[in-house]
């Protein structure tokens, strides 16, 4: 068995104010796995303490308690970093050219010579920004200091992708850019950690994903397990009277909705009716239903401030 | 080695117009000093600038941290496979460039108007080491105090740490301007005028030498024990 790629083990992170007289447990009792050669999708609601989790990760911030590995290595770790790619939240940058900052990002990973600069141009071409590369990144929008954001997350080749809140600025087709370069790091093996709020996003492309709520993760599993999960199904069928069924009629077909376990039941009831059964599908539900179930089970979205 | 000089070349890069500004400023004061040529205006000259590259020093690393931690461009850099002491590090070695630049430009406009004035120029470039390495511990000390306190409260805190001794000798108490080395350096450039350096020049540039690498280190371990972000949520 591979060691994970990331691996939260029971995390707590409360912080204080400066006089101690209020708490904010962003984290409470967090674990997580993340497998290598995965997109992991890390969703929830604003407060949820997703931001924190990453920033504890990469040891910007230290746990309150427990521990977590980032790539076999504790976190914190500096050398381990440089096999990591890193894109933050509201990304901000030194106010110099778009290609300097890339070569600067790398050259801090270790880079050096023509392997930065081929890296560089070449991640530049691929986010369309070769013909700003010159331009200060101070007078780029959101969208395009995203795009350079992504590249110097890019530019060492890493083993782990960490990317808070990505395509949040982009337009469609650099979604579309984006989306492509993080499904073809996976198919090279990498992994990529995709904190977002864009549900279709992660929909579209996270091999598996977790949700947090109030600090904790309130439901982990690949997508389709996630929107399955609520065990029942709706049978189409015709030929049948519809009075000897509840259901919805249209054009000519009949759909009931019915528990896992009166599935069989159903069709058996149908045939006998003298009708036909066209197909029978699970009820998948949204994304967003499903955040929207979790965040009211949890008692609403957001971490509380507790007075001691 | 290499992550320290890119830091610091990119810290000397962000603050380029605050050396512009303090480079003309010298220039200017040498054109107009340079009509006059007495004596007193040169000495007012290199004491006046000698206050003005302590003040450099302070005032480039006080709000350095704080900085780079409001604008979260702290967070791309040190999500790199780089260590906090190292980055710390290249802070102090951006400021000491600018600071270095500085005392260079007061030390070459110094040398022109003494020569102009007839006054001896033989202590100058000791005089200006030693002072670059007073600046030196200003920006160490203002390193350090900022890494864990805003910089509101760190200035007063680098203030205290650094010129105690002239508070204390208000009260007729003169401690050793080996642990502070900083406010016997400014004893120095406000009674210098162009002696040659005694031993005790030397052993004040020493205590400051070691001064910056206790303060460095001091703040390297601090700093590697604090949470750099404190996310919006």
């Amino acid at each position: 068995m591979t060691s994970p790629a990331l691996e939260f083990d029971n995390i707590t992170k409360q912080y204080r104010s400066f006089f101690h007289n209020e708490s904010v447990k962003a984290l409470d009792g967090f674990s997580l796995r993340v497998e290598q050669g995965e997109i992991f999708g890390f969703l929830g609601p604003n407060g949820a303490g997703k931001t924190t989790a990453i920033h504890i990760a990469l040891g910007f911030m230290f746990p309150s308690s427990g521990r977590g590995l980032m790539l076999g290595r504790p976190f914190g770790h500096a050398a381990t970093r440089r096999r990591v790619g890193f894109l933050a939240e509201n990304v901000a940058f030194y106010h110099r050219p778009a290609g300097r900052l890339v070569r600067f990002y790398g050259a801090l990973n270790g880079m050096h010579g023509p392997q930065l600069r081929s890296c560089t141009a070449e991640l530049l071409k691929e986010l369309e920004l070769s013909e700003v590369a010159g331009r200060n990144a101070s007078k780029f929008s959101r969208g395009m200091l995203q795009r350079v954001g992504l590249a110097q997350a890019l530019v060492n080749d890493p083993e782990l992708l960490i990317l808070d809140e990505l395509t949040s600025a982009l337009d469609p087709l650099g979604r579309i850019t984006v989306r492509e370069i993080l499904l073809k790091a996976r198919n090279a093996g990498k992994t990529v950690f995709l904190s977002s709020h864009l549900l279709s996003e992660v929909e579209q492309i996270c091999d598996r994903m977790a949700i947090v709520i109030k600090g904790r993760v309130a439901r982990v599993g690949t997508v389709s397990e996630l929107l399955e999960a609520q065990n029942r199904f709706v049978i189409t069928a015709r030929g049948i009277d519809e009075l000897l069924f509840e259901g919805t009629r249209q054009n000519g077909f009949i759909k009931i909705t019915v528990p896992a376990l009166g599935q069989r039941q159903a069709i058996e009831k149908i045939w006998l009716a003298g009708g036909e059964v066209i197909a029978v599908n699970p009820i998948r539900r949204t994304l967003e239903d499903l955040f929207v179930e979790l965040a009211h089970k949890n008692g609403g979205p957001h971490t509380e401030k507790r007075r001691q | 080695m290499r992550p320290i000089l890119l830091l610091a070349a990119n810290f000397v890069r962000s603050q380029w117009t605050v050396l512009t500004i303090m480079l003309v400023y010298v220039v200017a004061m040498l054109g107009f000093i340079g009509l006059h040529e007495q004596r007193a205006e040169v000495l007012f000259f290199i004491r006046q600038l000698s206050f003005y590259a302590i003040f450099l020093a302070t005032m480039l690393t006080i709000p350095v941290i704080q900085n780079e931690r409001k604008s979260r461009r702290i967070l791309a850099v040190l999500s790199k496979g780089i260590h906090r002491w190292q980055y710390l590090a290249g802070l102090l070695l951006g400021a000491l460039l600018i600071v270095g630049a500085f005392c260079l430009a007061v030390t070459l406009a110094t040398w022109w108007l003494a020569r102009q004035a007839s006054l001896p120029t033989a202590g100058l470039g000791a005089y200006m080491l030693v002072l670059f390495l007073g600046c030196a511990a200003c920006a160490a000390v203002s390193l350090f105090s900022s890494v864990f306190l805003h910089p509101f409260v760190a200035l007063p805190a680098a203030i205290i740490i650094l010129f105690l001794p002239l508070a204390l000798e208000l009260r007729g108490v003169y401690p050793s301007s080996l642990l502070f080395p900083v406010s016997a350096i400014t004893h120095v450039a406000s009674d210098y005028t162009f002696q040659p350096p005694g031993t005790g020049l030397w052993r004040i540039g020493a205590a400051a030498a070691v001064q910056v690498i206790v303060f460095l280190a001091l703040a390297a371990v601090i700093f590697a024990h604090r949470d750099i972000t404190v996310t919006s949520e």
